[in-house]
């Protein structure tokens, strides 16, 4: 079979109401720049490199969109770029979420260290004036009777 | 037939194929499975964008798969479900990250403000602690101080009453007390001793005390003492005295004088002449000189005997010798001397002093006598 089938059609229709979905639209070669520095940013920042495979396949996505882009397959170039922008926000998701379970970390361990010297502190605090009250209940010294 | 049965056949298979559908896309697979997991509500409640999102890409994949059949657009839409569940995923874990956070600087911002607390709690308790122990140490030396003072004035009292006693042992000697009044001055001095050992010990109470008996034990020698040492004194004194009062009298012209027990005697003789009761001009000097050591002498009585020999009656020998004692008790008298002090009696003959049978013996019994009567 050859030409426009009944399927292909929809095939077309449907490419061409995506082109219309905010999850989908035409990207440029500005905006595959600027997902690249997207992903440059976001490499940058990943010193653990805890999000090295979703920003490995965010610029091989990135690749796929440019070479379809040069090939005139615009479809194609547009799911690319859609799956490196997906990819490239899983990553700073991973990201952001790994920072943030750090500060908390670190924030838990600082309270903890602060709830340990409150304790302490409230410990000596009650030893002094265990020490006080004794003493207020202590009587005076009595003077030597002489000899 | 058989020539045709593989064409048969082929076409059987080939219809077959073509009215099989394709298989099922795996990503659409895992992003259901992903959607019945175990974040499904969490990412439904927390992160409702990219929870629609993602649901958008499902159904997306779902109409490619199932009404048209298109396995690529299905997983290509699968794909990126699955991903925008993940992302969303991982943004509500961040959010439960940064609840965390944000209670773990609440439970940090408590604990400061504990800390805060606990360190005033303590600032005012070291402070009173502080206060108590400088309390208790100004009681401390204040106690000291008190002690001292009242061993400084137990010290100062012993050392008066060891001063009392060292001056009335002092004054019990004076009178003689080691030998008028021996056990209670021996005593005494006993007691003095062990108050000055006490004194040096330290020990200022015993000190006192012994001070104390020492002082009774010296007034017990003295008021012994003390009448008889006055006794010795005045007799010495008046020794000594009548003494001078001989030697005066002797000094007198024509006088003698001696010591009795009776007091001291001046002899006075050739006063009158024969059988006269007047005095002879030539004497009266020696009895004014008699009258002068009268006055000197106020406390002492005059006893004044007229003496004679034995020559003639005794009668009138006693009658002259008193006319001649009231003569010189006269004298005295007109001399200073007090008349009440003056006694004069005439005892004739009756106490001669020499051998009356001879003229130098006659001659000595024809005497005054002024006796400066001693003392009782």
């Amino acid at each position: 079979m050859t030409g426009l089938t009944p399927r292909r059609l929809r095939l077309l229709c449907l490419s061409l109401a995506m082109i219309g979905a905010p999850a989908a639209h035409a990207g440029p070669a500005e905006d595959l720049a600027q997902l690249t520095r997207r992903i440059d940013d976001a490499e940058l920042a990943d010193e653990g490199r805890l999000a090295r495979e979703p920003l490995g396949q965010a610029r091989t996505a990135v690749g796929e969109a440019r070479a379809h882009l040069q090939a005139r397959r615009s479809l194609q170039a547009q799911r690319a770029w859609a799956r490196g922008k997906a990819w490239a926000r899983l990553a700073e998701a991973l990201l952001a979420s790994a920072r943030a379970e750090r500060e908390a970390r670190q924030a838990n361990a600082e309270a903890d260290a602060l709830d340990a010297k409150a304790s302490a502190l409230r410990t000596e605090a009650l030893e002094l004036e265990q020490r006080l009250s004794a003493l207020e209940l202590q009587p005076a010294p009595a003077a030597e009777a002489p000899r | 037939m058989t020539r045709w049965s593989p064409l048969i056949a082929g076409a059987v298979a080939s219809l077959a194929l073509a009215c099989t559908p394709p298989p099922r896309p795996e990503a659409l697979k895992t992003f259901e499975t992903l959607r019945i997991g175990e974040h499904a509500d969490r990412v439904e409640t927390r992160q409702p964008e990219l929870f629609a999102e993602a649901q958008a890409h499902y159904r997306a994949a779902l109409v490619a798969y199932e009404n048209d059949e298109d396995v690529a657009s299905s997983r290509h839409y699968a794909q990126l479900a699955t991903l925008t569940w993940e992302a969303a995923v991982a943004r509500s874990q961040q959010q439960d990250h940064q609840d965390a956070l944000t209670a773990a600087r609440s439970r940090g911002g408590l604990a400061q403000s504990q800390i805060g607390a606990h360190l005033r709690r303590i600032t005012v308790a070291k402070d009173a602690l502080g206060r108590q122990a400088r309390l208790v140490e100004m009681q401390a030396r204040m106690a000291e101080m008190e002690r001292k003072a009242r061993t400084q004035r137990t010290a100062s009292k012993a050392k008066t009453q060891i001063d009392a006693a060292a001056l009335e042992i002092k004054a019990a000697e004076g009178v003689d007390a080691a030998r008028h009044a021996a056990a209670p001055f021996e005593a005494a001095r006993g007691h003095m001793t062990a108050a000055l050992d006490a004194f040096d010990g330290g020990n200022y109470p015993e000190a006192h005390a012994a001070a104390q008996e020492a002082w009774r034990a010296a007034r017990t020698a003295i008021g012994v003492s003390q009448p008889l040492h006055d006794a010795e004194v005045a007799a010495q004194a008046l020794a000594a005295r009548l003494g001078q009062l001989v030697e005066a009298g002797a000094a007198l012209p024509g006088a003698e004088a001696h010591l009795e027990p009776r007091g001291v005697v001046v002899r006075l003789r050739d006063l009158f002449k024969t059988g006269a009761s007047t005095l002879a001009d030539e004497a009266a000097s020696t009895v004014d000189g008699v009258a002068a050591l009268g006055a000197k002498h106020p406390d002492l009585k005059l006893v004044i005997e007229g003496h004679t020999d034995n020559r003639g009656r005794a009668k009138a020998n006693l009658t002259l010798s008193e006319a001649r004692a009231q003569a010189v008790a006269a004298r005295l008298t007109a001399g200073g001397v007090d008349a009440q002090r003056i006694n004069a009696v005439g005892r004739g003959d009756e106490a001669p002093i020499a051998d009356n049978s001879t003229k130098a013996g006659r001659a000595q019994n024809r005497r005054v006598e002024v006796v400066f009567v001693r003392p009782q």
